[in-house]
Parts: structure tokens; C-alpha cells; sequence
């Protein structure tokens, strides 16, 4: 037996950790969390001694801080109201001000560049789903049939298509005196057809269809993608980035439906009749397929705001798994564990988008205002390599323990134990690595981490996202708990012991599919730290399930669209890049302002 | 009583139902008839197994579109067989669902099945809905009593299939509580949206779409008329618009416009037969007259112009508003009728009250110019890239449609009824089971000649 | 109610006014006063005109003639005669005009109240400066046959817009022409007239139509339906003015409690 492959025994934790570090240290030097730890504290990670607090420098640690210092006193000046503050507050940086290691990279930025204000990619992100709606345009193309008495040709579709590139920018078709938007900031508004039929897409012109067979996702993906989206035309619409950041998410699915509606009134050659209005009532609600749906009224957004948008779109807009075979992973897990381990590093990495959209954005943003701490739990799950390290670790244990099952069934009596071992090695780690423990200071970092993949793990291996979200809540309110009689801030765990009797429930606000929960659940609406785990839950289990998609393929294959400013298939080089300055947003006024 | 207005009822072909009727024994409070028929579409909902059945079996749920809901496919299935259980699935319901006789209330649980056995009609106990501050128990209970038994039937537990407790859940109540609402076209229904949905105090009855109606009225003209009338009266009397200064008000355009009062809209449509609206203006203007509504002011200067424009006056303005709706409803079905095609209903609608102030010297048009201004909100919105769709596919609460005293929709769901075929829209398309409801729920059937009857039965009350 | 009853002979009055403005409204509300033709348009320029269908084609229909559909028992439906397009079950077609603000023969508002005393079957919206008109495809001829050969139309400000309706308010071309962005229709200087070269969706036509000689000012001014500083002062027009006073006041009173208008 290696010695990578020897576990501790119980009865070696009572001795003194230094110790034990000491007999442990070949092993844990070959872990990625070593490495990143040491990376990122520059001393001995598995040390919880660090010699140099209160004699770091205080904020002159770090570049970025030294900036804002600058412009703080900048503003003051200029403005004769004083601004960002050093003098005020307690003195920044009497411990170590620790890089960031953006995971899966050789990137390392400062924590305030993981803000949102400060990360152009985050705001793309958000933006770039708030800003799209798909449209069905089947019935459309029958009102104009049966009522107008239309032909419906590839021609007319691709003169439709052309125009309506013109007026989603803002351009005027059959008016004169319509004021017109400088394309110059709409340049990142667009329409593009998706369908299954290869017919179809070889009718179209290639600059408006999103060929499922040719943005990046596995043949075995693409096929089962087309066969589910079939002979229907859908239209997903991109308005500009600046419509979302004027207005909201609400503004999408109006601006697409009377902008594509006006392009249909120039390409078919309609005017105010009648059947304007059934053809605009199916591109605004009839056959519009929103992202998210409105919330409820003490929390009110309107469509498109990431409140509103179910596990499961959350799941599925998200593209990191697209390069992956669809097969059930739990056969590849049981067969190979370095390709088991390549799905697994896909979940982390889409972890990034769930974490950021849920936590950061939705929480700690839209809902609680709070600046500053949400940008840690999220960055725990795309910094520091450590949802890598932990998921190499699960992928061990469920390669060992499943490599002879035929089948994983989704029950929580036949899982929990995969479970217990895989949380138990997550929290060991965080008992080995004092560095590790400060990286993620607070109790939320760890539980919304820990429970992400505990529901991931579980729901990758059975298929099922009930089992995961079963899982997580398992392991934050109960074995998280129990081990170390903490857990996360004071509320956080109001959704492990409700989410218990919660899952399968038959009652009003409880049950029902995790797929088509969300942040706007009254339970899961006003704590955070689960819901990235949830939308984990509901990704892995269709990873389990050798699936190409969570619920809407057409979702999936629109956020596959290359032509997206925010790559949702590599979102941490996207923030990475941001973080570094380099990533470039739309929606920007440049062109209409003074030079600055 | 409080009012001296006696009306006679007369059916769509002209034949009297009810004679010297008080105008009180035709208000939602005192009608026998009306009084049921909005007790019970607060307390019935329906559940289309054949429809949830599909849906677990190819587990499309959580849709948001109205049209085909194919856009959802989740990754679990059922194949459950509900609809050969529907007998013991109708069973099992009822027992769950009723009531002891208590507290001065009956047990009234009713639960059966329709439509081929593919649909549970079901009626919840006037007791669940006594203690209940509103009417979401209908939805809560009934639904969640449902997948309880699917669950029991069929063996589906946490243990066994988690994902499949949670497709059941889905199926019946959509993406609730993340979304406010359910999914379009539900397979657990009532006649009225979701108590949350209500788009202000009050507007609970209106809260259905007018397709619905003319399929309850199996496009019936009239019937539809009566129907919508009764909905929208509902809705006035629970909104408080129709108390006080405006409880005869109400009640008498409701008897002239919604119940035919008189034969009054089926004379206007009859001499108009081949007519326009313009001349069913005129004929509203003669008969208005004639029966002493209104009156020349006086025989000269002011009262008449120098041009010989003539000025009228009204001493009943409620009667005077009253006539004036039946003859909007009967300048639409003229129109209709003769075009067979409903996207014209709004531009009556906009028009009348343009056309009847300058013919009758500046008379008050109907419903004090509501409905004109309903009438070219709901023009544009129904002709334009806006996003209305067809008239009959609104639903009476829409925040165009809603701002009349309650004249406004019977107009609409009498103008769809005459549609021959040119709406995409359609009751057919939006409503196809409410044809069958209709058959299910007798009290849908002959509104006018219902209303008549039991209004007959009270009146001497009023006396 | 029935022994109140007294057999009164009713006269339509359509609208107050003694000025030319108000005589003409009138005229052109009242369908018994036939509309002056000033031009003869041929069956198939009409056709053309409109682009919907191919002269001597057939009509295509939106459902089957009412004859063949099954209904279901309505004895209100019974009642009322379709018109002939409802009745082969015609698709639903649309002419649509633009007036000018110049001086124009007919307004917006004007030919909603025209059409709701002349035609039966009728789907109109009003815009400011133009106005649709959507009926069965047959009827539609019909009504267009009226509305363009009459005392309704001028050539040179009035015009068939389909699509881009765009110009009522902007001053005229060269030629007294209102604006067109899709130039549908040219002064033909040899010919003295407006001609179509395009149709009402702005497709060529294979010849041009000739829709007549513009009307000249002095017409104009004679035919105008609004008032304007200089011809028909609105200012002065006390018996418009007084009605829709009355009925404004009308409306405040009796919109807060009805019986506030009693005898008033």
C-alpha cells in the first residue's frame, strides 16, 4: 500500500497536530490545497502558527488597496467631501492580505478585484442573462400563414433575420422620424435562430443560427440536444447590455418582442392590423420563454432577474460540461478515475458561475445590499484550487467504494454513507490546513462549500438532484454540525433542518422538483449559502444521468452561443481576465460621453 | 324595497322568462341563481388527469408558455395510470376532502369525474372555505390532497423515488412557490386565477378569461352576455362600485345590457339586422324617447341651436346609461355579425360613445365615457405590436379592459361568440375544456332563463 | 314601461354646427347624402391597388363559407345578415389611409364615424394621422371602391399606406404631394394626376394607376373637415363648443354620482 493511498486511523488524531503533520507531510505535499496554500500564505500551510501577524504593513500590503488609498484622497480633493477613508475604521492588513489563486489557472489577483463593482465579467455575466429571452416562432410563422396568408421560405426567414439584427440594435424600419440608438452601443445586441432540424440550419444563414453541432459541445451532447429540440425555430434574442443596466431584466422580453415584431411588420410587409397583436402577444407572452420569472412582492423584480430564475435554468445556462461525453458517471467513475475526475472538475468549474449568480449577486447584492462579504463565499468556490483538491478526494472514495456496483439507486439509506465519508474528508482537510481554515474565515465559506459538493457528489452518483439537495442538507445541518458544533452564521441553517422535511414534502411552499426551486422559494429566499448547491445538485445528477442537458435544451444550447461577451464554458478565465483588467463589457457610454 | 324599477327578462328569441321583476331580485346579493353560480366558482376546481398524466409521464413540467409547454423536459419520469384509476382516484378525494356537518354548515364536498373520466371536477366544502380568510384553500387543498393519493396509489415515497415526490409536486402546481403563479394551462385549475394574482382589492371574480365564458356558453350569444354579466357584476359588488349612489345604477345596466331587460338588445339587434352601428344608434336614440328615458330639452334657443341641432336631457341618468349599454352590446353583435369576425369588437367599442354624445347633444355616452376610453386602449392593444393578442383571450382583469362598471366584457364575449373562425385565439384554442364543464355543471347551462326563474321566485319579497 | 310609450318619428342629427365644417361631418356621417364621385378607378386597379390579391384570382379564405360550418344553436347569430365576404368566409384584408393635415378631405376620427353609418362588418383603429379599415377581403373592395373614387379621397392628400404610414404632419412636396417615405405615388406632370407606381405595401406595380387630379386649394378649402385659423376659425364655433362642453360636464358629474345630471 502507497502511502498516498493509507488513511489516517481514528485514534492517530489525539496526537499533538504538529506531530501529526509531520508523519502526514509526504502525502499532503502532493495535494493541489498544499500547494495553493503554501502559494497563497507563503508559509508552512499546514502551520497554525503565523509569525509575522500585526507586522505586515497594514494596507500597503497590497497594490490595490494603495490605489484606492490614492483615489480616495483624489476624490476628497476634488469634490471637498471626503471618500474612501483609511484614517477611519479599524487599520487594514495586520494580518496577511493573501492573494487569490483564480483555481484552474496560474492567475493570481487581489481579493477586491473578486468584487463585482470592480469585475467588468462578473457584470457581463449577470447582464448577459438578464438581457436574454428566446422566443418560439412557430406560431408566429403560422399567424402569418392563416391570417395574413403569408409564404413562410427560407428566404423570407433570412430577410427576417437580417432585419431584425437592425432593429434589436435600435434601428428604424418603417418609419421615418424614429429615433434611432448610435449601433455603436448596441453593438453586442443580436438574434439567433436554434433548432434541431439540419434542414433548417442549412437553410439559414450560417451568421444567424447557433449550429448545436458546431459551438463546442460533445457529438453525444449535440445529438440528444437536437433530437430534444426538434423541427420547432426558436429565436434567442440578445438585447443590448445597456437596455439591462438602464432598466432590469423586465426590459428584455419587451424590447425583443416589439423589436422582433417589427421586424416581422417590415420583412412580411404588415401594418396595424389585427394580427400585429397576436403576433406580438406570442413573442411577449404566449411563446416566450423567459429566464426568470417574476418574484414574489417583498422582493419584487421583474422578469429576468436572477431572483427569478429556476435551479434548473441556473444549471443549464451554465457550459462547462459541454465538452464531456453524455454518459452516467457513476460507470466512469467505477471504471476510470482520471476521466471521473475530469466531470468532477467540470462541476467545480461551473460551480463558479452558480456560486456567483446565487451568492454574490443575488444574496449579497440584489438582496441584503451588503459590500464585502459574499465576494469571499463565492471566490470559495472558483479560488484557491480548493474545491479541486476536496473533489479529487471525493472521486477517490466514490472510485473505490462504487467500482463494483452495477447501479447507484437514489436513496438517501444507500448514499448517506458515500456521504459521511466524502464530508468527513472535506472537514479533515480543513483540520489539517490552518491556512486553509483562514482563507475561508467564516462559517459560510465552509458550509455553502462543503454542502455544494456534498448535494453535487451525492446527485452525481444517483442521478438524482433530490438526493443531492438531501445530501447537502444532511451535511451542513447535521454532519457539519455534530463534528464540529458549528456550522454557518446564525440563519444559515434554516434551510438544512427545514430542507429535511422540505424535499419530498406535499405542502404548498415545500416539495416539488429541486429543478424549478430557486432563490425566489420562500424558504430558500432569505438565506443564502445553499442555492449554488442546490443548481450543483441539479447539474450533477444530469451529469449522472449521462445527459446533455438539466430541464430546457434550448436554454442550454443559447448560453452555448460564442458570441456571448461572458464565455459561460470558461468563466474563470473571463474573471480572471477581469480581475487583471483585460476582460472588455458592452454596454459601455464612451461614445456618447466627453474622452475621459 | 329600495328601488321602484321593474323589468322583464326575455329570452335571446324574444320570449318573456320573467315579468315585473324588481331590479333587487336581479342582484348578486338577493338572486338565488346568481348567488350560486359565484359560490361556485369560488369553491370548485378542476383537475385534468388526462393532462397530468402526460406531463409526469414525460415529465414536462415547470413550462412557462402558454402554446405547446414543450420547452421544459426534466430528467424524471412517471408512468402513472391515472386516468384507469380515476373512479378510486375520485374515491379516495372525496373521502379526504369532506367535512362533518358542523358549525351550521353541510357537508357540500362534491367530487366527479367528466369529460370521458379524463377530468375531476371537484367542490370543496363550504366549510373549509368558511374558516378561510379568502379562496386558496380550493387550490391548496384539493392539490395537495391529490398528490397524497398518487402517492399512496401508486407507492411513491422519499424512500423509493425522491425525484418522483417532487416531479408529482411540479406537475400539480407548476414552479409554485418560486414563480407567484402556476404554469399556463394547469392541470389543476378553477374558474378564477390565483388569489396572489389578483391585480387589485376586490377584482377576484374578474379574474377569468372571457374565451372561458364563451365556451361555458357553448357561443351562445346571450348566454355569454349573461355570464360575463354576472362575473363582472361580482366583481362591482365586491369592489364597493356598486353600493350607494351606484347600487341601481349597476343593477339596472346589468338588467338592460347583461339580461336582455325588456327585450331591449334583442330589439336594437332586430331592427338592425342588416344595419350599422350608426343606425343602431339611432334606433337607441327613438326607443329612448319613446319610452320617456330622455327628452327634448325644450322647443327653442338654447335647447335647440341655430342649426337645428336639438339638445336632450335624461331625469334617470342610471336608466338612461342603462339603455345606452344595450345598445353598445347590440351595436356590437351588428357589427360582428355582419363581419363574422371579432377583431372589430374594440372598435365599436371605441366609437359608440364618439357617435352616440354628438347625435344626442352631448348625453352622457356609456358608462360616462369608461368604455370609450376601455374601448381605445383595447383598439390599439388588440391592432398593434404591443402585445394585446385577441379579444377573447384577455381576461376580464386585464389592466386594459377593467375600467368600466362592468359593461365592457359581455360586449367582448358576445363578439367572440360570433367569430366564425378568424381568431388564433379562439375558445376552442384557450378554453376547450370549459365546453365540457359546461355539461358537468348544469348551472352553466340557460344563465338567462336561470336568473329569470329565480328572480320570479323572490319577488314578492321586494314588494 | 309599454303604456309610456309614444310613437315619435325621430330625426338623426348626426352633429351640431351651422359653418361649412360641421355641414360637411355631417354630410359624410350621414349614410341617406351620397358621397360626390369624382373619379372612376377600375375593378382591377382597385385590386392592384390594395395587393392583396392578383386581379382575377380567386379569393382565399380564412374558413369555410358560413353555408358548410356547423355551429352551434344561436338565435342571435341567426339574427344578423353576414356581409357577402363573411358569408364565402373571406380572409380578414385591410386599406388604409393616411390624411394629411393639410386641409383634408376627410380626418382620422371622421372616417371611424363615416364608416361605422356607411359600412357594416367594419375593424378600425384611429391614429393621428392615419386610420385602418379591416374588413372581409371582398367587403374591403367594396369600401375602397367608395372611399377612393368619392369626394373622400385626394389624390395629392390622402393616401394608401400599408406599411410606413409615416407624413400626415409634414409639409409637401414640390408637387403639393404629402410625403411618402416609400414614394408610392408621383405627380405625373404630363398627365395632370397623382399615379401609383407602387402599391399599398409599396411593391411595384407592373403599370402605374392613375388616381385623378389633385383637388385644387380652392376645393380644398371648400371640402376641408377641420377648422383652421384661416378658413373656418375653431374659436367661434359655439355650437361644437357648447356640446362638448355639456358632454364633458356630463361625464365629470355623472362619472362621480349618476343622478347629479338629472334633468340637466
Amino acid at each position: 500500500m502507497s502511502n498516498r493511498d493509507r488513511r489516517a486511523k481514528e485514534s492517530e488524531y489525539t496526537y499533538e497536530l504538529g506531530k501529526l503533520v509531520q508523519k502526514f507531510l509526504p502525502t499532503e505535499k502532493e495535494r493541489l490545497i498544499y500547494k495553493t496554500m503554501q502559494k497563497t500564505f507563503g508559509l508552512h500551510p499546514m502551520s497554525n502558527v503565523d509569525p509575522l501577524m500585526y507586522k505586515r504593513g497594514g494596507f500597503h500590503q497590497k497594490r490595490r488597496k494603495e490605489e484606492f488609498f490614492e483615489w480616495g484622497r483624489k476624490i476628497a480633493r476634488e469634490r471637498g467631501i471626503p471618500s474612501y477613508n483609511r484614517a477611519v475604521g479599524i487599520p487594514l492588513g495586520q494580518r496577511a492580505l493573501e492573494p487569490y489563486i483564480i483555481s484552474g489557472t496560474d492567475v493570481i489577483v487581489d481579493y477586491d478585484d473578486l468584487h463585482h463593482v470592480n469585475n467588468a465579467a462578473m457584470q457581463q455575466m449577470l447582464d448577459d442573462i438578464k438581457r436574454t429571452v428566446i422566443i418560439n416562432l412557430d406560431t408566429t410563422h403560422r399567424v402569418l400563414q392563416v391570417r395574413a396568408g403569408k409564404e413562410i421560405t427560407p428566404e423570407t426567414i433570412n430577410l427576417y433575420l437580417e432585419t431584425v439584427q437592425h432593429t434589436i440594435a435600435g434601428g428604424a424600419v418603417a418609419q421615418e422620424h424614429m429615433a434611432e440608438i448610435h449601433p455603436g452601443l448596441t453593438a453586442d445586441a443580436y438574434c439567433k435562430i436554434i433548432t434541431g432540424n439540419d434542414e433548417i440550419v442549412d437553410m439559414i444563414d450560417r451568421r444567424f443560427v447557433i449550429n448545436i453541432d458546431k459551438v463546442g459541445f460533445h457529438p453525444s451532447r449535440a445529438a440528444i440536444l437536437k433530437r430534444d429540440i426538434g423541427d420547432t425555430i426558436y429565436m434567442v434574442v440578445r438585447a443590448p447590455t445597456i437596455s439591462v443596466r438602464m432598466g432590469d431584466g423586465g426590459v428584455t422580453y419587451r424590447w425583443a418582442a416589439m423589436q422582433s415584431s417589427m421586424a416581422f411588420i417590415s420583412a412580411y410587409r404588415l401594418t396595424g392590423e389585427s394580427i400585429i397583436s397576436d403576433i406580438a402577444y406570442a413573442a411577449k407572452s404566449a411563446q416566450v420563454i423567459q429566464i426568470g420569472e417574476r418574484t414574489w412582492y417583498s422582493r419584487a423584480r421583474s422578469q429576468n432577474e436572477p431572483g427569478g430564475i429556476p435551479y434548473g435554468y441556473f444549471a443549464d445556462i451554465q457550459q462547462c460540461d459541454n465538452m464531456l461525453p453524455a454518459e452516467p458517471y457513476f460507470k466512469i467513475i467505477g471504471e476510470d478515475l482520471e476521466e471521473g475526475r475530469r466531470y468532477m472538475r467540470n462541476v467545480a468549474k461551473a460551480g463558479t458561475i452558480l456560486a456567483l449568480m446565487t451568492e454574490l449577486i443575488w444574496y449579497g447584492f440584489y438582496m441584503s445590499g451588503g459590500l464585502g462579504f459574499s465576494t469571499g463565499v463565492a471566490a470559495g468556490a472558483y479560488c484557491g484550487n480548493v474545491v479541486e483538491d476536496l473533489l479529487d478526494n471525493f472521486s477517490e472514495i466514490q472510485h473505490v467504494s462504487i467500482s463494483r456496483v452495477k447501479t447507484v439507486p437514489p436513496r438517501w439509506t444507500r448514499i448517506k454513507f458515500i456521504t459521511d465519508m466524502m464530508i468527513q474528508a472535506a472537514m479533515e482537510t480543513y483540520e489539517k490546513y490552518p491556512s486553509l481554515m483562514e482563507y475561508h474565515w467564516g462559517g459560510a465559506h465552509r458550509i455553502s462549500l462543503v454542502g455544494s459538493l456534498a448535494g453535487s457528489a451525492a446527485a452525481m452518483l444517483t442521478g438524482s438532484p433530490m438526493i443531492g439537495q438531501m445530501s447537502m442538507n444532511y451535511a451542513i445541518g447535521m454532519l457539519m454540525k455534530e463534528g464540529w458544533v458549528r456550522t454557518g452564521w446564525a440563519g444559515q441553517e434554516v434551510q438544512d433542518h427545514l430542507g429535511l422535511a422540505y424535499s419530498c414534502a406535499f405542502r404548498m411552499e415545500e416539495g416539488g422538483l429541486i429543478e424549478f426551486r430557486g432563490p425566489n422559494t420562500p424558504y430558500a429566499s432569505y438565506t443564502a449559502g445553499h442555492s449554488s448547491g442546490a443548481i450543483g445538485a441539479c447539474l450533477a445528477a444530469q451529469l449522472g444521468r449521462g445527459r446533455a442537458y438539466v430541464c430546457n435544451p434550448v436554454i442550454k444550447v443559447a448560453f452555448a452561443d460564442p458570441d456571448l461577451k461572458f464565455d459561460f464554458r470558461e468563466p474563470r478565465l473571463a474573471i480572471a481576465k477581469a480581475a487583471l483588467r483585460q476582460f472588455m463589457p458592452a454596454g459601455e457610454r464612451d461614445l456618447i460621453i466627453p474622452s475621459h | 324595497m329600495k328601488y321602484q324599477d321593474y323589468v322583464d327578462i326575455y329570452s335571446d328569441k324574444g320570449k318573456v322568462l320573467g315579468e315585473n321583476i324588481p331590479i333587487e331580485a336581479l342582484s348578486p346579493l338577493y338572486n338565488p341563481y346568481i348567488n350560486k353560480l359565484l359560490q361556485i366558482v369560488k369553491s370548485t376546481v378542476f383537475i385534468d388527469l388526462a393532462k397530468l398524466q402526460r406531463m409526469l409521464a414525460k415529465g414536462q413540467v415547470g413550462y412557462t408558455t402558454s402554446l405547446r409547454q414543450d420547452e421544459v423536459k426534466t430528467m424524471h419520469q412517471l408512468d402513472l395510470d391515472l386516468l384507469g384509476n380515476a373512479h378510486a382516484i375520485a374515491d379516495a378525494l372525496e373521502k379526504k376532502l369532506h367535512v362533518y356537518s358542523f358549525n351550521g354548515y353541510e357537508d357540500d364536498t362534491l367530487v366527479k369525474l367528466f369529460n370521458d373520466d379524463q377530468c375531476l371536477m371537484v367542490r370543496v366544502p363550504t366549510l373549509r372555505l368558511a374558516i378561510a380568510t379568502g379562496r386558496d384553500v380550493i387550490f391548496t387543498n384539493v392539490g395537495l390532497l391529490m398528490a397524497q393519493i398518487i402517492s399512496d396509489m401508486f407507492n411513491i415515497t422519499p424512500d423509493n423515488n425522491p425525484d418522483g415526490c417532487g416531479l408529482i409536486k411540479t406537475a400539480l402546481f407548476g414552479r409554485y412557490p418560486q414563480m407567484k403563479s402556476f404554469n399556463p394551462g394547469n392541470p389543476l385549475f378553477g374558474f378564477l386565477k390565483l388569489p396572489q394574482e389578483l391585480e387589485g382589492m376586490g377584482r377576484g371574480y374578474q379574474g377569468v378569461t372571457i374565451n372561458h365564458l364563451v365556451a361555458l356558453a357553448n357561443k351562445r350569444t346571450l348566454d355569454a352576455v349573461a355570464l360575463a354579466t354576472i362575473f363582472e357584476q361580482g366583481a362591482q359588488f365586491e369592489m364597493g362600485n356598486a353600493a350607494g349612489w351606484y347600487e341601481r345604477y349597476n343593477l339596472l345596466g346589468m338588467a338592460y345590457q347583461g339580461l336582455n331587460a325588456n327585450n331591449l338588445v334583442v330589439d336594437f339587434v332586430k331592427e338592425n339586422r342588416e344595419g350599422t352601428v350608426g343606425s343602431v344608434i339611432r334606433s337607441l336614440m327613438q326607443r329612448a324617447l319613446e319610452d320617456g328615458v330622455i327628452r327634448q330639452k325644450g322647443d327653442k334657443y338654447p335647447n335647440i341651436l341655430f342649426s337645428g341641432y336639438k339638445l336632450y336631457s335624461t331625469d334617470d341618468p342610471s336608466l338612461w346609461n342603462a339603455y345606452a349599454c344595450a345598445g353598445l352590446l347590440a351595436a356590437v353583435i351588428v357589427n360582428i355579425g355582419a363581419s363574422r369576425a371579432a377583431q372589430g369588437i374594440s372598435a365599436v367599442l371605441a366609437t359608440f360613445g364618439d357617435l352616440l354624445i354628438f347625435e344626442s347633444g352631448g348625453l352622457p355616452d356609456p358608462d360616462f365615457g369608461r368604455i370609450m376610453g376601455t374601448g381605445l386602449g383595447f383598439a390599439f392593444y388588440t391592432h398593434s405590436i404591443y402585445g394585446g393578442a385577441g379579444p377573447g383571450a384577455f381576461q376580464m382583469d386585464h389592466v386594459l379592459i377593467r375600467h368600466t362598471s362592468g359593461f365592457f366584457t359581455p360586449c367582448v364575449a358576445a363578439g367572440m361568440c360570433l367569430d366564425s373562425g378568424t381568431q388564433i385565439f379562439n375558445p376552442q384554442a384557450t378554453s376547450s375544456i370549459f365546453f365540457k364543464i359546461r355539461d358537468v355543471l348544469p348551472i352553466f347551462q340557460n344563465p338567462l332563463k336561470q336568473i329569470a326563474e329565480s328572480a320570479e321566485q323572490i319577488k314578492d319579497k321586494f314588494r | 314601461m309599454s303604456e309610456k310609450k309614444k310613437k315619435i318619428k325621430y330625426e338623426p342629427q348626426f352633429y351640431p354646427g351651422t359653418e361649412k365644417v360641421s355641414e360637411r361631418r355631417r354630410k359624410l356621417m350621414d349614410p341617406e347624402r351620397r358621397l360626390v364621385k369624382l373619379r372612376d378607378i377600375p375593378d382591377d386597379d382597385i385590386v392592384q391597388l390594395l395587393g392583396h390579391r392578383a386581379p382575377g384570382s380567386l379569393y382565399t379564405s380564412v374558413h369555410p363559407p358560413l353555408d358548410e360550418i356547423m355551429e352551434p344553436y344561436d338565435p342571435i347569430r341567426d339574427l344578423v345578415v353576414p356581409t357577402p365576404g363573411a358569408q364565402a368566409g373571406d380572409r380578414i384584408r385591410f386599406v388604409q389611409f393616411t390624411d394629411s393635415f393639410w386641409s383634408p378631405v376627410i380626418a382620422p376620427w371622421l372616417r371611424a364615424r363615416m364608416y361605422f353609418n356607411r359600412f357594416r362588418g367594419v375593424d378600425t383603429v384611429i391614429y393621428s394621422g392615419r386610420e385602418i379599415l379591416e374588413m372581409r377581403e371582398r367587403d374591403v373592395e367594396a369600401a375602397t371602391r367608395l372611399l377612393i373614387e368619392t369626394e373622400v379621397f385626394d389624390p395629392a392628400r390622402t393616401a394608401l399606406k400599408g406599411l410606413t404610414v409615416h407624413g400626415h404632419a409634414l409639409r409637401l412636396d414640390s408637387d403639393g404631394l404629402m410625403f411618402d417615405a416609400r414614394r408610392r405615388y408621383v405627380y405625373d406632370k404630363e398627365l395632370k394626376e397623382v399615379v401609383y407606381i407602387k402599391d399599398m405595401h409599396a411593391r411595384v406595380l407592373d403599370d402605374p394607376i392613375p388616381v385623378g387630379r389633385p383637388l385644387s386649394e380652392e376645393e380644398l378649402n371648400e371640402m376641408d373637415v377641420t377648422y383652421r385659423w384661416n378658413l373656418t376659425p375653431y374659436k367661434s364655433r359655439t355650437e361644437l363648443l357648447l356640446i362638448i362642453t355639456r358632454a364633458t360636464n356630463f361625464r365629470i358629474l355623472g362619472g362621480f354620482k349618476p343622478d347629479l345630471i338629472k334633468g340637466m
